[in-house]
């Protein structure tokens, strides 16, 4: 692999784990704000 | 988690539902995206090749500032924060969460430290891993931390928990420098060249540094807003197994007898 | 009584214990000196590789049989109440702390000489400096000792504790291991006097986890 392919692995790897990061914590949380106004305790 | 007839005593602190507001959220939000861009279009385009390591010296500008963060403001935070816990005086579970939520923002930023130095290292000195003081450290603190992230998904009551936790993250931060000193020093009795070295040179000078500081900035910016989101789902977590225990309480004692409570 | 004095009850109970149970003797022990012959098949002893690496070996050998042995030393405090009838007894935290510590050393330090036995037959090293190897091996020891009861007991409670006490353990007591491997090469390879900063390292972490241990064990017990 070329330096530049290095480099764009690892920008591109740091996005991804970013927004990966990100878009997890968004969904849980709305999931457990969602829970707040319709708890089921079977879940 | 097991329903007894009588509640557990538990000692939920309402006194901060999150961090930020939200409008300084979004503020951080927005903040964190554009410094983000930023330093993307100085990481790759603006600031020139470096005249030994060439292109592949561009992933210094992702690569410092996520140890910076995760080393020093992310663990930081949580070594803090559950000393803060500990104190009687200050004790919160505020602090609980807060040292939870920067473990794992940290856990993530020295994943990345660990991948990004490989894929820096690679091009540059022909290696993917070299053992010199700071590499291993990273390396070390990533597990202390997981171990630590592996020990707060264990649920208990919610302050033995909570000190329990604080405990574990303070024996770990102490023994963090010694880690460091013990490393660097067997490398340097042993004269290796020392390749592999992430630290600021001194001689960085102009658009580099300014990019370098950039980067600090905006993975700074970064932080914050994850911290906060993940400070969030701390919270909404306790209160969503709180909710289910009332439920399910609320369902054992209702008249049925003959109703069967699921497992929880 | 003393908080020496109940140290040391509790450090003698829990080596009768063993004394009786011959665990770590029946048990642990053949579970060390079987790894260190593993290791011998994993490294072909045919290629000159086991002297130069018999001190990495001989301690991570010790190393995952300290880890059985503190599993057991909780283990034990969980039938029949033992752990209450110990709070009733209102055993100082900090005394039972140092008594459990002391008996998981004396066990392992009786452990390292039989390893230690083993490897200097099994990996043909000479030893230089005996009296280097004995001191390092026990402020090592009191290092592992400590840490190891400090994180047993924050583990002890725990569904998972097996599974838990290794991840939190090993990272902690990584300058352990490089101070008594480094440590130990000078003592068998023959530079006994470049070990001395690695044994003063190692009783650093030692007195330091001993004396976290003792303010912390107090409240992570109660709460176990």
């Amino acid at each position: 692999m070329t330096d530049a392919g290095f480099v764009i692995t690892a920008w591109t790897l740091t996005a991804v784990v970013l927004i990966a990061y990100v878009a997890m914590l968004f969904l849980r949380i709305r999931r457990g704000e969602r829970s707040l106004d319709s708890p089921d305790p079977r879940r | 988690m097991e329903v007894t007839g009588e509640r557990p005593e538990r000692s939920p602190d309402r006194s901060r539902d999150e961090l930020l507001g939200r409008t300084t959220r979004r503020v951080v939000a927005v903040a964190s995206i554009v410094s983000l861009i930023v330093l993307a279009v100085f990481g790759l385009w603006v600031a020139p090749p470096d005249a030994v390591q060439g292109d592949a010296q561009r992933i210094m500008y992702l690569h410092v500032p996520a140890a910076w963060i995760a080393l020093y403001v992310a663990f930081g935070v949580t070594a803090l924060a559950s000393a803060l816990y500990l104190w009687k005086r200050t004790r919160s579970m505020v602090w609980d969460r807060l040292a939870g939520a920067s473990a794992e923002v940290g856990v993530v930023f020295t994943a990345l430290t660990l991948v990004l130095g490989s894929l820096w290292g690679r091009p540059v000195w022909g290696v993917w891993w070299a053992w010199d003081a700071r590499l291993v450290t990273t390396a070390v603190l990533f597990f202390l931390y997981l171990g630590y992230l592996a020990l707060r998904r264990i649920p208990g009551d919610p302050d033995s928990c909570a000190k329990r936790n604080a405990i574990a993250a303070l024996i770990a931060f102490v023994d963090v420098p010694i880690v460091h000193f013990s490393v660097d020093w067997w490398r340097t009795l042993h004269q290796k060249a020392t390749v592999f070295n992430p630290a600021l040179n001194p001689h960085i000078h102009g658009v580099m540094a300014l990019t370098l500081w950039i980067g600090v900035l905006a993975f700074s910016i970064s932080y914050v807003y994850l911290l906060d989101r993940r400070y969030r789902l701390a919270v909404l977590d306790e209160g969503r197994e709180e909710r289910e225990i009332e439920q399910a309480i609320a369902e054992r004692t209702r008249p049925r007898q003959t109703a069967k409570v699921g497992a929880s | 009584m003393s908080v020496w004095g109940e140290a040391r009850m509790v450090a003698a109970k829990d080596l009768r214990i063993e004394l009786r149970s011959r665990v770590a003797l029946a048990q642990i022990l053949p579970f060390g000196l079987i790894v260190i012959l593993l290791f011998a098949f994993a490294l072909d002893p045919d290629r000159g590789l086991l002297p130069r690496v018999a001190p990495g070996l001989f301690w991570v050998a010790v190393l995952l049989a300290a880890l059985l042995a503190l599993g057991r030393s909780f283990s034990i405090e969980q039938q029949w109440n033992a752990r209450d009838g110990l709070r009733i007894a209102g055993l100082d935290g900090g005394a039972i702390f140092l008594g459990k510590a002391a008996a998981i050393a004396t066990e392992l330090f009786v452990l390292e000489v039989v390893l230690g036995a083993g490897v200097v037959l099994l990996y043909d090293v000479s030893v230089h400096g005996l009296g280097i190897l004995l001191l390092s091996a026990v402020a090592a020891t009191i290092g592992l000792a400590a840490t190891g009861t400090l994180y047993g007991v924050l583990a002890a409670g725990l569904r998972l504790r097996e599974t838990l006490l290794p991840l939190l353990l090993l990272p902690v007591v990584a300058p352990v291991m490089l101070g008594a491997t480094r440590a130990f090469e000078d003592g068998l390879q023959g530079s006994p006097g470049d070990a001395w900063p690695w044994i003063a390292l190692l009783a650093i972490f030692a007195v330091l986890y001993t004396a976290i241990g003792v303010l912390a064990f107090g409240s992570l017990w109660e709460e176990a």
